[in-house]
């Protein structure tokens, strides 16, 4: 059973892997775009935070089916060979927790932003200089919401097999193996990788919390 | 008494989204010296210290800081201008950290020598909690160390909402202290309260008298 | 702005993401070929292509054959797109229409097995041993007088379309019917269903092995009939860039050493070859039922 072990140990890793670069993407651009729909409370931002808020319930397949023939060779960008390799999934997956992080940060910075904003500003912050008092004041929050898109990514399994194709050894994931493993009749295999699975984002998820408390205070 | 040297309040309206007018046709000019402004709660004196000290922008008039009509001016002239102000909120914010980080602060962001922390902690009696994260601080410890950040970066203009809020008998004279030297170097201080408090004649401008949103009075003392 | 100034971090976050993936990408591909196959999970689950892959890696180490197993329609479906450079598949009707399309061509049939029909181990129809067609109008009949069910896959997968060219052939149309279970998933979520059912369905015997311990109420009832036959092609794929490599995969799977693999494979699992490879029966033969189920 050594193989197996093997093949396990692999797939968790590049699950991590996958949906860590995911997360990572999310975030470069899920912040600004928060920081920016914070600082304007007219009702174009209103509507843009529902349209988020709305966007949470998307069902993985459909995203997923939207990115394939997105990257298929007869879709617009097939050119760039992304389909059924792993930044594909990363992609898909980043796309797919935006809606989470937009959400919960901007939520969360509406109520921080007057008291810290202000204070900033009329300490003598510039724009930039507030912005940057506003995520530090907010690293809780922050983290609370990174976690969230990090545990949806590394669930989801939608994206991940229409858009990776589950090919073994390469873009195979846990949700995706398990599934497989279901239509194969291994039922107990497909429960060990199930407990792998959470015990995964428990355990990330403790060890995060866990950093963010001692630094973090209110 | 300098006359460009003051922040003017010109027929200021101000109303929240679109609500009623929370103030109305305010006229009133700050210069160095102590203005004191005296109103029940919800008499409108948070909204006209935010005005005054350039964190809101009212509906209708128009606020002149030293001879330019602020919000008129560019965005990089409107910065400059703010730096001489500071307003310490009723229940002020204290950033995550120590009560050193936050004193330091404004002369971080500013790019200041910090080595006049240690004195105005000194001053407003906080230099023995420098080291203390602000989440074990009482009530008036935090007012303390909200004030000592404010004056740290020796504003000219400097607005206190409440500044006694919270304070023990010992600390409210430390600080009436406080304020009334530097109102004699020169600064402009504006205090709105509810209370009574008994600055020093000679340090008040004046004392505008404030309800349901109108100046009802004001007292000149210089 | 200030955001703007975060944006452009931002832009330049994912950009070096990118182009690092992209090279990386570039750096190991150059490497090697990869040949991707879409298939059935039905058959891919069986163990059977990552066994032949295996083999072929062997012979052929500069070559990483990948599966991306769905069904058949998807299968074909991703041809016509050009994401893949073969196909395998076993649902001649939907083959024709793709090669008539010019999407596949040169085809080469592999191996060949048999659907079954499963039902309860009380059989109420009593189908036992009958021709197919007949027995699914006795199912039909029984399901009338409610006393039998049938659940269909629903899900234009190969053995779905098989088992609707039975129902016309029987000249008989169950859609809508309360005994006919439409379910529209796989293999082994259909045989899970008619298990708790006690009802009746078709199925491609491989998976039918493999779930056998779990399906307390059924057995096989009818195994025989050239209309059971189940037929497995390899296809070419126009779009793809990779023809060379595509056709020594299909000459390694209809090769001496490839049908050997197939022809012994399950038999250490389940006591019995799952396939029949092709060389075993007369091309000609095949090929005509082929024909056959391909007009539908």
């Amino acid at each position: 059973m050594e193989g197996l072990y093997q093949e396990v140990l692999a797939i968790t890793l590049r699950t991590l892997w996958i949906s860590s670069t995911a997360t990572i993407l999310a975030i470069s651009w899920s912040i600004p775009l928060s920081l920016i729909l914070t600082s304007f409370k007219n009702k174009i931002s209103i509507f843009i935070q529902d349209f988020f808020n709305a966007l949470i319930s998307l069902p993985t397949v459909v995203l997923g089916l939207a990115l394939y023939l997105t990257l298929s060779k007869s879709g617009p960008l097939g050119f760039l060979g992304l389909l059924y390799t792993p930044l594909a999934i990363s992609i898909g997956q980043s796309i797919l927790i935006t809606p989470i992080l937009v959400s919960m940060i901007t939520s969360g910075f509406q109520k921080l932003r007057d008291e810290v904003w202000e204070t900033a500003i009329t300490l003598g912050a510039s724009e930039f200089q507030a912005s940057i008092a506003l995520l530090r004041e907010g690293t809780l929050l922050l983290i609370r919401a990174i976690l969230a898109g990090f545990n949806r990514a590394l669930g989801e399994l939608g994206v991940a097999l229409i858009v990776g194709g589950n090919i073994k050894g390469f873009t195979r994931v846990l949700t995706t193996t398990i599934a497989l493993e279901l239509t194969k009749g291994n039922f107990e295999l497909a429960i060990y990788l199930g407990l792998i699975l959470l015990t995964l984002s428990t355990t990330i998820t403790i060890a995060i919390r866990s950093l963010g408390i001692r630094g973090a205070y209110r | 008494m300098l006359t460009d040297k003051m922040i003017t309040l010109d027929n200021v309206w101000f109303s929240y989204e679109d609500e009623h007018y929370v103030l109305k046709n305010i006229n009133l000019s700050i210069s160095e010296g102590i203005t004191v402004i005296k109103g029940p709660n919800g008499s409108g004196k948070t909204t006209l210290l935010k005005i005054a000290s350039l964190l809101l922008k009212p509906k209708k008039g128009h606020v002149i800081v030293e001879g330019t009509s602020f919000w008129k001016a560019s965005k990089s002239v409107r910065e400059k201008l703010r730096k001489k102000v500071v307003y310490v909120h009723e229940k002020p914010y204290l950033f995550k950290g120590t009560v050193y980080d936050n004193i330091a602060y404004p002369l971080k962001i500013r790019g200041y020598d910090l080595s006049r922390v240690a004195n105005v902690a000194k001053e407003f009696g906080v230099e023995k909690i420098l080291n203390k994260n602000v989440n074990e601080l009482s009530a008036g410890m935090r007012q303390l160390v909200a004030l000592a950040r404010a004056f740290v970066f020796r504003p000219k203009y400097v607005f206190l909402d409440e500044p006694l809020a919270n304070l023990d008998d010992e600390n409210k004279s430390r600080v009436i202290g406080i304020i009334e030297k530097y109102a004699r170097k020169g600064t402009a201080i504006v205090a709105a309260t509810h209370m009574n408090i008994n600055f020093n004649k000679e340090t008040i401008s004046k004392i505008a008298f404030i309800n349901n949103g109108v100046i009802v009075k004001v007292s000149k003392y210089r | 702005m200030s955001s703007i100034a975060l944006m452009i971090i931002a832009f330049a976050a994912v950009l070096l993401v990118a182009l690092l993936s992209l090279a990386f990408m570039f750096f190991t591909s150059e490497k090697q070929v990869v040949l991707r196959v879409s298939t059935t999970t039905s058959l891919y689950a069986t163990g059977l292509l990552d066994r032949l892959a295996e083999e072929f890696s062997k012979e052929h180490p500069n070559i990483v054959v990948q599966f991306i197993a769905v069904g058949s329609g998807e299968a074909l479906r991703k041809a016509e797109l050009g994401d893949v450079d073969l196909v395998l598949v076993h649902a001649p009707s939907l083959e024709r229409e793709y090669l008539e399309k010019g999407v596949i061509y040169g085809g080469r049939i592999f191996a060949y097995n048999y659907f079954v029909i499963v039902g309860p181990k009380s059989d109420p129809a009593n189908i036992a041993k009958l021709d197919p067609v007949e027995a699914m109008k006795k199912i039909y009949e029984a399901g009338e007088k409610g006393y039998a069910k049938f659940v269909s896959r629903g899900d234009n997968s190969g053995t779905h379309i098989r088992e609707l060219m039975l129902w016309r052939k029987a000249g008989l149309n169950p859609k809508g019917k309360p005994w006919y279970i439409e379910i529209g998933s796989d293999m082994s979520q259909t045989l899970m269903v008619a298990n708790e059912h006690s009802a009746y369905t078709l199925s491609d015997i491989g998976t039918y092995l493999k779930f056998s311990s779990r399906l307390t109420e059924l057995k096989v009832l009818v195994n025989k009939g050239d209309i059971l036959v189940n037929i497995y092609s390899a296809y070419l794929v126009r779009k793809s860039r990779n023809e060379k490599f595509a056709k020594m995969f299909i000459n390694f799977i209809v090769s001496n050493k490839g049908q050997e693999i197939i022809s012994s494979y399950g038999k250490e699992e389940f006591g019995r070859p799952l396939f029949y490879p092709a060389k075993s029966a007369n091309v000609e033969e095949l090929k005509q039922m082929w024909n056959e189920l391909a007009r539908g």
